[in-house]
């Protein structure tokens, strides 16, 4: 049997992200052709912000599971971008570096919460665990100056890709944007297939309720485990663009105040649109930036302000009162 | 009823929050097709006995059995996949998933890949709502939704918690004459407020007081017993 197509708020809510992002998407691919110098330079960098974003978005917003631990695995996809010209000769450092941090996200996210989720450790006690995930993080790239330059950081050169007998040299910016964007559009597309599959129709369902999930037969730690070890990839790869981008790498990027930064961004754009979550990211690393500029004393103050009405105002984030608007208003139950 | 006509039995069940005890040596049973009503006056524990077959719920003492294997130590899901399904009394449905993603999720957790079509077949008035979200229905449309989704799993004993609880009188009778059928077909285990409505459904009845078992017997029999309005009565 065909099924008529969904007239819900969530299916109106995934044609016009669909619309929304691909014109966005189009408008930051044809960015470098009107404008050039800071902006192609750091616009990059937001859009990093953006994917770390949206994997949290996955956890939180789709899942119902919220993560400080976010930044840990970003910072250790970073430094293995600065590590990895140490460890190999004969494989591009580059190559290595994204494989390293997607595996040591997926990893590390999978057994702590393998771990935590078997042993139904839920809600604030798992958010605790992953706060204390991102302290153990920074104190560790502390404690280990020598591997990784302790608290004066480390310096990654930037990249120098080969594919077969061509090679591209990122260390100009525009080459380096057009590196970045396709791969951010690339998890940006992956992330939204994998929320519109029936793996993220059982996360929502565990979002909404668990237990009612359980009473179908599903095992959830392992549903909220892979979506955990999901999230953690797509932060460690972000990471490690990071690193190569920034050229720069030090244990702040894993501590409390970064993962902090990553749930406000994520609330502000809001945290059930992947998009929401991106552009959240990108609109307030922009906005602390041009505030820095302006008033390097009261800036925070202002980001903090901000935060306030958006949560006040919506709960669900700008993207969730933008959908709010334009979806249909709710059908009143009929009697019976 | 002999153990090899018996699916469901539950021996000497004690269950309690914290300190405050609940169910004192509850047994039940229920057969591999047909209805079990369990009837009582609110608080006496009937919630708590499906919450515990199911295993949302640890007992403190006794055992749940069900097709012949010990299941008392096994977590809800995999009660579920020994053929357990479970409608609860409240918060039965994903709100702001569409009636079509509530029967996805539900098909998942089944072996049929006709699953839907069979949940619609049960309940056709939700083929006309699969793209709205769960929250706007009716009361009785999501009772319907919460039912079928459950039966996506195959289960061989459904629980239902007050399936009519929330629903206008004239969705009743439709629920019941499902249940009715259905209960032809695999075993049904029901508590229920609506009396005449429950006792419709099962051939036997266990009615629940103060977290005992204080009558037990065919559900005609029940009916006509003059203490059953004294158990019932608030």
């Amino acid at each position: 049997m065909k099924y008529p197509p969904a007239l819900s708020r969530l299916s109106f809510s995934w044609y016009s992200e669909n619309a929304v992002a691909t014109v966005i998407f189009a408008v930051l691919a044809l960015l470098p052709a009107f404008l050039s110098g800071y902006v192609i330079y750091i616009v990059p960098q937001y859009l990093l912000y953006g994917v770390l974003a949206m994997s949290l978005a996955l956890l939180w917003g789709v899942a119902g599971i919220l993560s400080f631990g976010q930044a840990a695995f970003f910072a250790l996809g970073a430094y293995a971008m600065g590590l990895a010209p140490h460890w190999t000769s004969s494989v591009d450092p580059f190559y290595l570096a994204l494989l390293v941090s997607l595996l040591i996200g997926a990893v590390l996210a999978g057994v702590v919460g393998y771990f935590l989720f078997s042993a139904g450790v839920r809600d604030v006690y798992f958010v605790l665990v992953t706060l204390a995930l991102s302290i153990m993080t920074e104190q560790i790239t502390v404690s280990q100056s020598d591997i990784t330059g302790g608290y004066n950081g480390m310096f990654i050169p930037r990249a120098q890709l080969s594919f077969g007998g061509v090679s591209l040299d990122l260390s100009a910016d525009v080459p380096m944007y057009y590196t970045i964007l396709p791969i951010v559009i690339g998890i940006y597309v992956l992330l939204r297939l994998v929320v519109a599959s029936r793996f993220g129709k059982v996360l929502v369902g565990i979002r909404e309720n668990e237990d009612r999930v359980l009473s179908l037969g599903f095992r959830t730690s392992l549903y909220k485990t892979a979506a955990f070890a999901l999230s953690g990839a797509v932060a460690g790869l972000a990471g490690a663009l990071y690193g190569t981008h920034a050229s720069f790498v030090s244990p702040s990027l894993a501590g409390v105040l970064f993962s902090t930064q990553v749930v406000v961004w994520v609330a502000i754009g809001g945290r059930e649109s992947l998009l929401g979550a991106l552009l959240g990211a990108v609109g307030v690393a922009a906005l602390s930036n041009y505030l820095t500029a302006i008033t390097p004393e009261y800036w925070q103050l202002v980001v903090g302000i901000v935060f306030v009405i958006v949560i006040m105002a919506f709960r669900g984030g700008v993207a969730g009162a933008l959908i709010r608007l334009g979806s249909r208003p709710p059908m009143e139950p009929e009697r019976g | 009823m002999s153990d090899a006509g018996t699916l469901l039995a539950v021996h000497d069940l004690c269950v309690a929050y914290g300190r405050s005890q609940v169910l004192f040596n509850v047994g039940l049973t229920a057969p591999h097709r047909g209805g079990v009503a369990v009837l009582g006056r609110n608080g006496a524990g009937k919630t708590t006995l499906m919450k515990t077959i199911i295993g949302e719920l640890r007992n403190k003492s006794g055992s749940v059995r069900f097709a012949g294997r010990e299941i008392t130590q096994l977590a809800t899901e995999q009660r579920v996949r020994l053929g357990l399904g479970y409608v609860p009394q409240e918060h039965g449905v994903f709100a702001r998933l569409s009636v079509r993603d509530n029967l996805t999720v539900g098909a998942l957790g089944g072996r049929r890949h006709d699953g839907i079509e069979r949940a619609l077949a049960i309940f056709p008035k939700l083929g006309q709502r699969l793209g709205q979200t769960a929250g706007t229905l009716s009361g009785g449309e999501r009772k319907m939704l919460a039912i079928g989704r459950a039966l996506l799993g195959e289960p061989k004993l459904l629980l239902l918690d007050e399936p009519t609880e929330g629903v206008w009188v004239g969705v009743i009778d439709e629920i019941a004459d499902r249940l009715r059928a259905l209960a032809q077909e695999i075993a049904v285990v029901i508590v229920e407020q609506h009396l005449q409505l429950a006792l419709s459904v099962a051939d036997q009845a266990y009615v629940l007081d103060r977290g005992r078992v204080a009558l037990v017997g065919p559900s005609a029999e029940i009916r006509d017993d003059p203490r059953l309005l004294q158990y019932l009565a608030p």
